[in-house]
């Protein structure tokens, strides 16, 4: 976070190569918020990049640098909301991601296994977008969770909070299954 | 880490960009932006104000830019020549219908009322799209039967305002004791399915049968969600008896009002007498805009067919000089096709009795004899000495396949009673071994080739397993479709936990169908 604090300060200041690098550095993190917010990686490609525009475009006029990750967040996040309005988006099958399934004993090890992930997905998709967006930039996005508190623009308890609350829902929701 | 993390983890496998696609996107960015310093930017306000200032002085003086025809006033300007290759050209369009029998098991898309065909839906789609991009309604359809009457799977996909992208999808048979099926599908994840037929009403009630109405047809549909709202606005009522060839209906011009218009998916679809009749649908009332067609968007038949009138009427006057009077807040438009037009679309309003109508223009009047495809020689019926019971895979599959989870499937009673029966069943055949004089002892029989080698994978109500019995053999011929008469069983057969089959059939003989 702190990389990208100083890079947008330098293109702020008009440094085209800084603003080249804060852009690759900062895409990932897009990707990631896109992503939690459309449950796509495909079509968080397309967010990503109308937010990159945006961003490339406004961050000379941010007023302090340090407000660059909060503020790069939410336009990745308004990006994949228009996204999601898009009449012909068409959501990839989260199934998609089965092509490599976990290594398995047998093709009944393998069906209960996809079942099993598919239904995990559906929880967590079902999951309100505050307990949802922790979930997929902590598990998945593999972030910590201060740096979520910084993105999301929150308190580290908040995002504490609603992790174990997202944890609970979702075990509660599929321990049943077991 | 606990366990519940660790799936979460494993569920959602994460795709992270490449070095290569953050490049890209990168460079996509920078290359929108016209560098980091515009001095001159605002100046683009400039232009932009010249131009609002002679539209506005446009406006002003009554004069309009040229967004072409009026979509329901007839070409007054057309000549003859014009009109002949027009005709031509519809008939072409027309002998794409018809050779449709060679591409079955293909998928094909009516946008902008042109026929486009995939080798499934989405390269249908997308062909579609290209071509008209601002189309609202895509109607998809998958061919699956060469002889006609057509037996004609089709979608009707709405993308639209409030729609969500809800495709409805609808088998369509013709013959009265034929299976149908009616679904809906997409985004909206519902779906609708047919539990019986009958030849009386058609019953629809959803899955906890609390909601029921009755609508002319001829299948009792459960549908799982309380979405009635959409499937009355998309079903499209066929009355069997009266049901004769190919129905599709085309978005046609309506296509491209609906830029334009505030619209309200409305199917105006109808009970339609004619071999071969598209059936446009016509968009609502609420807006006082012209219907138009964008420029450059004007479908190359349109001018086949001419409305009894600029606006959208409330009362229909029919060739025949009567009056028909418009029931309800919809009214619609009559297109009359031109003298010369063998064949046409017919628009009527919901409810109106097409035996009512004198077709002197443009009647249905389907293409000639000779045009309609060869027979395709004698079927099962030729084995039908009463001894076997003719059966289909659309009357197999007319329920939700489900997967290879025991109990995931619920076989109908009506399919569960078939067991033990003598049947004869059309297919095509997947050897499952295979001797050095290419017979087989042990097949799958399937609906189509799209569901062999390549194309969509079979639900579990879509293949039959054929053991042949005891010395007797099925030549193979892989694209050829047969006709297997057996002793057929119906109901799971699992092995180590998996559904290993839900049909089998003693074969009794293969014969070339």
């Amino acid at each position: 976070m702190e990389t990208l604090v100083r890079l947008a300060e330098q293109a702020r200041s008009g440094d085209r190569l800084a603003l080249e690098t804060l852009l690759k550095r900062s895409a990932p993190i897009l990707h990631a918020a896109a992503r939690a917010r459309l449950g796509d990686s495909l079509a968080a490609d397309g967010a990503v990049v109308d937010s990159l525009t945006r961003i490339a475009r406004g961050v000379r006029g941010l007023k302090t640098a340090d407000a660059y990750p909060q503020w790069a967040y939410r336009i990745a996040a308004r990006c994949a909301l228009a996204v999601a309005r898009r009449p012909d988006l068409r959501l990839v099958d989260p199934a998609a991601a089965d092509r490599h399934p976990a290594p398995t004993h047998g093709p009944v090890d393998t069906l209960v296994a996809a079942e099993r992930r598919q239904r995990v997905r559906d929880e967590i998709r079902s999951l309100a977008r505050r307990l949802r967006e922790p979930v997929y930039l902590h598990y998945v996005e593999g972030l910590e969770q201060r740096a979520i508190a910084r993105l999301l623009d929150t308190s580290l308890a908040t995002v504490n909070r609603r992790l174990r609350r997202a944890l609970e829902i979702l075990r509660s929701r599929l321990g049943e299954s077991r | 880490m606990t366990e519940l993390e660790q799936e979460i983890r494993s569920a959602l496998r994460p795709r992270r960009p490449t070095e290569a696609e953050v490049d890209a996107w990168t460079r996509e960015a920078l290359d929108g932006v016209a560098g980091p310093a515009r001095p001159h930017a605002r100046l683009i306000w400039v232009p932009l104000a010249c131009a609002a200032v002679l539209a506005g002085v446009f406006v002003w003086r009554g004069v309009r830019p040229d967004t072409g025809p009026v979509a329901t006033a007839p070409a007054p300007g057309v000549n003859a020549v014009q009109e002949r290759a027009a005709n031509r050209e519809f008939l072409e369009r027309g002998s794409t219908l018809i050779r449709m029998r060679n591409n079955i098991g293909q998928w094909a898309v009516i946008a902008g009322a042109q026929l486009f065909v995939g080798a499934d839906a989405t390269d249908a789609f997308t062909a579609a799209e290209r071509a008209f991009p601002r189309a609202e309604h895509r109607f998809v359809f998958r061919i699956t039967g060469a002889k006609p009457p057509f037996d004609v799977k089709y979608e009707n996909s709405v993308v639209g305002p409030g729609m969500g992208g809800d495709a409805v999808a609808a088998r369509i048979r013709t013959s009265p004791t034929a299976d149908a099926s009616l679904q809906v599908a997409g985004r909206a994840a519902a779906s609708y399915r047919i539990t019986d037929q009958t030849p009386g009403p058609l019953v629809l009630r959803d899955a906890s049968g609390l909601e029921r109405f009755e609508t002319p047809g001829a299948a009792i549909i459960e549908h799982p969600t309380g979405m009635r709202r959409i499937y009355q606005r998309y079903l499209v009522p066929v009355r069997f008896a009266e049901f004769e060839g190919l129905v599709a209906a085309a978005a046609g011009p309506e296509t491209l009002w609906y830029a334009n218009r505030a619209w309200g998916p409305e199917p105006n679809a109808n009970l339609v007498r004619g071999r071969n009749a598209l059936v446009l649908l016509i968009p609502s009332t609420g807006t006082r805009l012209p219907a138009r067609v964008l420029d450059g968007l004007k479908p190359k038949f349109l001018d086949q067919f001419a409305a009894t009138s600029t606006r959208f009427v409330s009362t229909l006057r029919l060739p025949n000089g009567k009056t028909v009077p418009m029931q309800g807040d919809r009214p619609a438009v009559l297109a009359v096709m031109r003298d010369g037009v063998r064949a046409g679309f017919v628009v009527l309003r919901k409810g109106l009795d097409p035996t009512q109508v004198e077709w002197s223009l443009g009647t249905a009047a389907g293409f000639e004899r000779e045009r309609t495809p060869p027979e395709l020689g004698p079927g099962p019926e030729r084995l039908v000495d009463r001894r076997w019971l003719p059966i289909d895979f659309a009357r197999l599959g007319g329920y939700d396949g489900g997967n290879a989870m025991p109990g995931a499937v619920t076989i109908p009673e009506r399919l569960r009673k078939l067991s033990g029966r003598e049947v004869v069943i059309r297919g095509y055949v997947i050897p499952i071994k295979v001797d050095p004089q290419n017979r087989t002892r042990e097949f799958v029989l399937v609906k189509d080739q799209m569901a062999c080698c390549f194309g969509v994978v079979p639900k579990m109500n879509e293949w039959i397993h054929v053991t042949m019995k005891p010395g007797k053999l099925a030549t193979v011929k892989l694209d050829t479709p047969v006709a297997v008469c057996g002793t057929l069983e119906v109901g799971e057969l699992v092995t180590e936990g998996v559904v290993m089959s839900l049909y089998r059939v003693k074969g009794e003989s293969v014969a070339k169908d």
